[in-house]
């Protein structure tokens, strides 16, 4: 049990793959985190289990890349995945009916500040900015760079609202290694449900570097591999009110199953099926909707 | 031994598999009754048990029962008015304003997989669509789920305009934002805090086994 003495710890873990550098990670900020009240708190919930945390991921697109342990199914992680690197549901984005006040995608590729979130319908006074394609043609340009990062925040707007982005910065830079160039992404995040949020999250970032790899790889004519994923928390908490589920659940199935039974291939069958399932509702969501999305 | 198969491929969630050894039960004269009642449902049952003992990971439950739906399509159309007899008829919903469904689909299924015929209305739904839906479907159980703290007003306002349409049946709530003590001041019958304890409450509500 943390003490908290020596203030909110601060660690470092690394893995080969997504799923092993993920877990290792909620793993010590469980069992080494300081105990820390939230925003979020329920009431009688313990506090959580906090720590500013930098996990490394050495290779995100090893083999197996899927934990089994996040909160949806197949279906939901690949719609996150479409949401995050294709902006699939930018047009929930309607705060005025109650819905989204943002996206990652939406802030990422289109980000144009404004003072008032309330409706969808505020104008930025500044044209958008896609601060991804800003990334790729600055490391298609000078591969060695230090300037080429994507910015979430709003400190004009943000700070107001209740639900603001956890994401803040995501920082690429191209490094060769062994006469291969590779490149390496950078994830900063303010605030971070480790249990639940996080390896959705990472499952969906690396797969925009994945599609930043490749663009800056065709501009520039030459081959750009994956490189390593740095995953940097200010706060990366375990909320209070999951305790009990995490013991229960988490924990009792990371000890009695095999890394290979509490992961799945990204070409295992039921994952693929889900994947096309995904595709196949989201097709259907649209005709619904008529033609929304991506 | 098909249907010891289907089960299995129900545990172990394989969707294709299951959708071919359907298709081969059936080509071996199997009733599809037979099939849903002793492949497919007997293998929820499993996943079902293992999910109420926590043995299994959430996206798992969830490939099962996708797997169960894939049976399903196909033997849906074969059955007779006398097979489709469901335990009860569940209308489901993310409230109007909510556009979160993780939780409401697994619910969904959980319901599906104990033998209810689920009537899955989305995300973000309109109380008035709600309310048409347990109607049309003569639901005996409504759903709703928000996982938002502003969707609370919006289950709230379902919740009477299912009610003062006359809704004889009951309303069981559920999602991160709701407690216990919530739903029942905002008028629902039942809450549940998982999908497991949902069908448990959804069958105590109804008086079925």
């Amino acid at each position: 049990m943390a003490d908290n003495k020596g203030g909110i710890p601060v660690f470092l873990v690394e893995g080969d793959t997504l799923p092993e550098a993920w877990e290792k990670s909620v793993l010590k900020v469980w069992e080494e985190g300081a105990s820390i009240r939230t925003e979020y708190d329920k009431e009688g919930s313990p506090p959580s289990k906090d720590a500013t945390m930098t996990f490394v991921v050495r290779k995100p697109f090893s083999e197996p890349r899927l934990h089994r342990a996040f909160p949806g199914g197949i279906e939901e992680l690949e719609k996150y995945r479409l949401e995050v690197v294709e902006g699939i549901h930018d047009h929930w984005i309607k705060p005025e009916e109650g819905k989204w006040t943002y996206t990652y995608h939406g802030r990422l590729f289109n980000y144009a500040p404004v003072e008032d979130l309330s409706s969808s319908k505020v104008k930025s006074p500044f044209q958008s900015v896609n601060q991804i394609e800003y990334v790729i043609k600055k490391l298609s340009e000078t591969p060695h760079s230090r300037r080429a990062q994507a910015t979430t925040w709003m400190p004009s707007a943000d700070p107001k609202t209740y639900d603001c982005p956890c994401l803040q910065r995501l920082w690429f830079r191209i490094i060769e290694v062994d006469g291969v160039k590779e490149l390496e992404m950078n994830s900063h995040w303010r605030s971070r449900d480790a249990y639940k949020a996080a390896f959705m999250n990472i499952y969906a970032l690396t797969d925009l570097q994945r599609t930043v790899a490749e663009r800056i790889s065709k501009n520039r004519g030459e081959k750009v591999e994956v490189g390593r994923y740095a995953d940097i928390s200010d706060s990366y908490h375990i909320y209070g009110f999951y305790f009990e589920e995490f013991e229960r659940s988490f924990l009792k199935l990371v000890k009695a199953r095999s890394f290979e039974k509490r992961t799945w291939r990204s070409d295992d069958r039921t994952v693929q099926y889900g994947i096309k399932q995904a595709h196949k509702m989201l097709e259907e969501e649209r005709k619904k909707e008529g033609g929304g999305g991506a | 031994m098909v249907l010891k198969k289907i089960s299995e491929a129900i545990i172990e969630p394989d969707p294709e598999l299951v959708e071919s050894l359907v298709k081969e039960a059936l080509a071996k004269g199997l009733k599809p009754k037979d099939i849903i009642d002793n492949g497919l449902i007997a293998g929820m049952d499993v996943v079902g048990a293992r999910f109420k003992k926590d043995e299994v990971f959430i996206p798992e439950v969830l490939m099962s029962a996708r797997a169960m739906h894939a049976g399903l399509e196909i033997l849906k159309p074969l059955l007779t008015e006398a097979d489709e007899k469901a335990k009860g008829v569940l209308v489901i919903a993310t409230v109007k304003g909510d556009v979160h469904d993780i939780g409401k689909n697994l619910v969904a299924m959980m319901f599906e997989g104990a033998g209810f015929k689920v009537v899955d209305l989305g995300v973000d739904v309109p109380k008035e669509r709600i309310v048409e839906a347990a109607k049309a479907n003569s639901a005996q159980l409504v759903g709703l789920s928000t996982l938002l703290t502003t969707g609370l007003e919006s289950m709230k306002e379902t919740i009477k305009a299912v009610r003062g349409a006359g809704f004889k049946g009951k309303v069981i709530v559920g999602g991160a934002a709701v407690t216990e003590h919530e739903a029942s001041a905002m008028g629902a019958d039942g809450f549940a805090e998982n999908a497991n304890l949902a069908v448990d409450k959804g069958k105590e509500l109804l008086h079925v086994k």
